[in-house]
């Protein structure tokens, strides 16, 4: 109950900043503006399966498992 | 009461890049299990997405194809969803600012007979962006496995408006959009390695409602004849419901094609919040004036304007040009061998009837052809000049499908070459035969033109069938004209 | 200057390596010394290989044999943050989620290091995925500030500024967020810089909030964290928010920019919440400045009021969405209890995350939910338009602007359960990473009871070089890094 109080307590904090007058401003996703940052499409190695697995739980034929899914 | 239907696609394509859309491992069908991972395709912790250029051209490409507006400056979102498949638990995708709006995708429905041209239709589109596919998961009885081959492979999804209204539209318009993207060289779009899928938006109404009806998806129509028969089934059964009193539920069905039903997967009363937001570790992307015509000039044209092209350039019939245009490689050579010999018709049938007929028994691709633009257009040249006779033609065809190189050399190695050169013995074939044949020559004189074969069937004897036809008929009329 | 080798500089123990009165091996085995005999009142380090530390300094002193050293860096023992990929390391996110995970990839701050011949030494505890502000939500334990054990480093990156202020390295990367480096560096009185977003590539550092996170050195001088910062700094083809820039030589360039410079004051950082003595300690910086000749300028920042809830709107949000990737499936934590795929996601995560990153988690998927967006994740991004415009206003008229680093000194361990308390510890560092400028936290002083207090300067946007040296310019003129902590 402490931490679901302390979520309404954040979340009340946020509405500060319907005082701040917003119009025609433009949104920042990013700190500076870049644009059309890319590569050519050249392959390069990735991962050998051994490596891509290592840290996976639960595996067979060199796939992960996970519990059955039905769509 | 009549009903119309209403039908919206969704198609996903892959696009044909060497390596995957946000990073440089490379892309491929039927690989072993998770031999096509990086630490970004997996998702590991602080691995970073970058854009493969290739797959911007790509969209560029077939928004240009398809009329579309090319946004001019359009970014990446995150759409956030949990599932196995998906590595990082969301698809990087593009939202609200999609690469490209509208155009249209331009279709022929089946005419009255196979050498009689259907009606065509434009249907709008309502845009096409670009995303990354997911992995791929096997189930198993107990469990699924996720092998992440697939996971980051470059796919557009296209969109249409809810513009159609019978399966035959929805048939023609993905046979259409595989053309294009073939022909753009864009992706592959084979149904078999899921590199062309497709779902339908499907909804009927009274024929004169304009609003819209409940909708129903219909998943993995996974070949172009189970989406016009998955679409003609729900069809049916959406009319069949509420004529029986029923109420169409908006929901997701699948389709087995196989046994030709559908069974409803979910219901999508509890519709999904995504919560896009734009994916800060990407920057967006700008495509200016000059950018777009370099990709313009790449444009292949397209196959429904090659054959408007070829009526008029060539005066090929549509049974000639809708065997032609739908293959680019075909179609470009066609018109090489049509240019060398400076006769498109023979050129168009021989390719058409003969061979393909051979390429399709020898279980050939045209690239393996034997049969060049070069050697056909000389063999048509000696058809046409009386070189060779028909039979006779088709023969070299055969040997040089077999085995490459000149008609002419080929020819005179078969001792198939017509020799009228020797114009005196000709001559002396056709009077002897006119002297032969009283009866025949007393018929022709009282007016029986067709008497002329009997002469001509003697003399053909006579040179074992190795003399231009035609000529026989002008030495024959000649000498019967004085005689 | 201590002559203890684990309190030398960097600039210092290059010259000994060079001069080959000291072998890396020397340096190394020194430093796993006195982290053997602190570690276990510190706890700055998650893990470290001692075994393969002196295999990179054996390596290293072989290089310098060879005459094929690879410059101040060779030899130099760095601890990384434990949000940092190494090939073959433990990458814990000090989080159950990662308590196993060992990492198949460098990032490539990492393959920066090991191409100056670093010696790559100890994963330094922090808070759980970096969110944090005194390293106390690490599923490890808390960290012990090396001037006072009971009190807290600062955070998220508390265990790189932790160690290298106890001597268990030379010089440490962290990352900073809303004020992960420069904080505890103010707290442990180190030098703390977060560079310009885009000048470091985040390439194989954890994500956390993808937009604000930079990594950057802690070091004991201005001089070694330029000599760090130019190891690391530079445009990277696998990270897309990197910047094509030039990268000067940082520490060469320390020598010829002399100033005076135009500061500014930003009146906003001097308001109340701001503890007398810190006040006390930078105005007598500011002092020294205008000393020296710089002109001192009273600058506003408007909208630094509204700094902190933008900063937990856009923070949040792209953390819940970074941290979607940990699912017990690949890898990470795997809940034994799962019924079926999605009780897996539920129980693995709720197992896997300590409370203040299911808190973030549950603010951001809250202000990125349909029907809030606009009113929370959209206005905050305006706003942070606005924040950006005030910094670079600003700029207009000075050439840095100079603050306090963190309102209060170092607390006690356990003193703050509040979370929007322990939000206000950011209050003078976030506006920074919202606008995406370089920062840098020098000591500037202690308090009564020995707690060291740092001072900020903020720069222009990849003006590293000019931020370094007035840094520097302060730090010639003092002695504070000299001080070490009784341990």
């Amino acid at each position: 109950m402490e931490y679901a109080k302390q979520l309404v307590q954040v979340l009340g904090h946020f509405e500060r900043l319907k005082a701040v007058d917003v119009s025609g401003i433009e949104p920042s996703s990013h700190a500076f503006d870049v644009t059309n940052v890319w590569a050519d499409d050249v392959v390069r190695p990735g991962l050998t399966v051994a490596d891509a697995l290592r840290n996976a739980l639960s595996q067979r034929d060199h796939m992960v498992v996970v519990p059955k899914v039905v769509e | 009461m009549n009903y119309e239907a209403v039908i919206g696609l969704e198609v996903h394509v892959q696009v044909k890049t060497r390596s995957k859309i946000f990073t440089r491992v490379a892309t491929g069908y039927g690989h072993e299990p998770n031999t096509l991972t990086d630490p970004v395709v997996l998702a590991l912790p602080g691995a970073l997405p970058v854009m493969n250029k290739a797959a911007l051209d790509a969209i560029i490409k077939a928004g240009l194809l398809l009329g579309c507006e090319i946004a001019p400056v359009c970014k990446w979102d995150r759409k956030q969803y949990f599932y196995p498949d998906s590595p990082k638990n969301y698809q990087i995708s593009q939202y609200d600012q999609p690469m490209c709006l509208g155009g249209t995708v331009e279709i022929e429905l089946p005419g009255s007979a196979r050498n009689i041209m259907g009606e065509h239709k434009k249907i709008p589109l309502t845009r096409i962006h670009l995303e990354e596919d997911v992995g791929k998961l096997n189930h198993g009885a107990t469990d699924s496995l996720v092998d992440y081959n697939r996971a980051g492979t470059p796919l557009m999804e296209i969109v249409s408006d809810p513009a159609m209204h019978t399966a035959e539209e929805a048939y023609a318009y993905l046979t259409s959009i595989r053309a294009t993207m073939i022909y753009g060289g864009i992706s592959d779009c084979d149904m078999e390695k899921g590199q062309l899928r497709c779902d339908a938006n499907i909804s009927i109404r009274p024929v004169g409602e304009t609003r819209l009806g409940t909708k129903v998806e219909l998943k993995n129509l996974n070949s172009i004849s189970f989406v016009r028969d998955g679409i003609a089934h729900e069809i049916e059964r959406q009319i069949a419901l509420v004529e029986r009193g029923g109420t169409i539920v908006q929901e997701t069905r699948d389709y087995d094609g196989m046994a030709g039903t559908s069974q409803s997967l979910r219901s999508k009363e509890e519709a999904h919040d995504y919560r896009y937001f734009p994916d800060p570790d990407l920057m967006p992307v700008k495509v200016d004036a000059a950018w777009k015509s370099r990709i313009q000039a790449e444009c292949p044209e397209l196959p429904f304007v090659k054959q408007r092209r070829f009526f008029e350039q060539y005066q090929l019939p549509y049974s000639l040009t809708s065997v032609l245009v739908w293959d680019r490689e075909l179609a470009d050579f066609f018109e090489e061998a049509a240019k060398l010999s400076g006769k498109p018709q023979p050129v168009g049938n021989w390719i058409a009837n003969d061979l393909l007929r051979e390429l399709g028994t020898a279980g050939l691709g045209l690239a393996e052809s034997k049969v060049r633009p070069a050697n056909l257009a000389a063999l048509v040249r000696m058809v046409e000049s009386g070189a060779v006779l028909g039979h006779a033609a088709k023969e070299i065809f055969v040997a040089m499908f077999a085995t490459g190189g000149d008609p002419a050399a080929i020819a005179e190695q078969l001792g198939l070459k017509s020799a009228p050169t020797d114009a005196g013995e000709l001559e002396q074939w056709c009077r002897d035969s006119i002297a032969a044949n009283a009866r025949a020559l007393a018929e022709f004189k009282a007016g029986k033109d067709s008497a002329i074969n009997a002469f001509k069937g003697s003399v053909m004897k006579a040179a074992k069938g190795k003399v231009n036809p035609k000529l026989v008929d002008e030495t024959l009329r000649r000498l019967l004209a004085a005689s | 200057m201590s002559s203890d080798l684990h309190f030398c500089t960097i600039t210092d123990l290059s010259a000994q390596l060079a001069a080959k009165e000291l072998s890396a091996t020397d340096l190394m085995s020194a430093v796993i010394a006195r982290t053997r005999a602190v570690e276990p009142r510190v706890h700055a380090f998650n893990s470290c290989d001692e075994a393969n530390a002196l295999t990179q300094a054996a390596a290293s002193d072989a290089r310098r044999d060879d005459g094929q050293s690879l410059g101040p860096l060779d030899g130099i023992p760095i601890a990384l943050k434990d949000v940092i990929a190494v090939t073959g390391q433990p990458l814990t996110a000090s989080s159950k989620m990662l308590e196993d995970f060992v990492s198949p990839y460098d990032a490539t701050v990492t393959t920066k290091l090991k191409n100056a011949g670093a010696v790559l030494w100890g994963r330094a505890n922090c808070d759980e995925f970096a969110m944090g502000s005194s390293t106390e939500n690490s599923a490890f334990g808390p960290t012990g500030n090396p001037w006072d054990v009971t009190r807290v480093p600062g955070g998220s990156s508390g265990g790189s500024a932790a160690a290298l202020a106890a001597g268990e390295a030379i010089a440490a990367l962290g990352s900073d967020t809303g004020g992960s480096i420069r904080q505890p560096a103010a707290l442990c009185g180190v030098v703390g810089l977060k560079p310009t977003y885009g000048l470091v590539s985040r390439y194989g550092l954890i994500a956390y909030a993808s937009s604000l996170d930079q990594i950057g050195p802690f070091a004991r001088t201005v001089e070694d964290a330029a000599i760090v910062l130019g190891a690391i700094a530079g445009h990277d083809e696998r990270d897309s928010t990197s910047f094509k820039t030039d990268i000067p030589n940082y520490r060469a360039e320390l020598a010829t920019r002399r100033g005076p410079w135009k500061l500014g004051i930003p009146k906003e950082y001097f308001a109340e919440g701001l503890d007398p003595e810190i006040g006390a300690a930078v105005e007598k910086a500011i002092a020294f400045y205008k000393s020296q000749g710089c002109e001192i300028r009273e600058v506003s920042l408007p909208h630094t009021q509204y700094c902190l809830d933008t900063y937990y709107i856009i923070a949040t949000a792209e953390a819940s969405s970074n941290l979607a990737r940990y699912d017990g499936i690949r890898y990470g934590h795997r809940s034994k209890n799962a019924k079926d795929v999605v009780d897996l996601y539920f129980q693995s995560r709720a197992e896997g995350f300590g409370a203040e990153v299911k808190r973030r988690l549950i603010l951001g998927t809250y202000v990125l939910s349909s029907g809030y967006y606009d009113a929370y994740y959209l206005r905050a991004q305006k706003v942070r338009t606005l924040i950006r415009r005030d910094f670079l206003n600003a700029y207009r008229e000075v050439d840095a602007l100079i603050t306090p680093t963190s309102p209060i000194p170092a607390f006690k361990i356990g003193e703050k359960s509040d979370p929007l308390a322990m939000y206000l510890c950011d209050i003078y560092t976030i506006g920074v990473n919202l606008a995406g400028l370089p920062a840098i936290s020098v000591p500037c002083g202690f308090t009564k009871s020995n707690l060291p207090i740092g001072v900020q300067l903020i720069g222009q946007p990849f003006q590293e070089a000019n931020l370094l040296a007035i840094a520097h310019a302060y730090e010639r003129a003092h002695e504070w890094s000299a001080k070490t902590p009784n341990l």
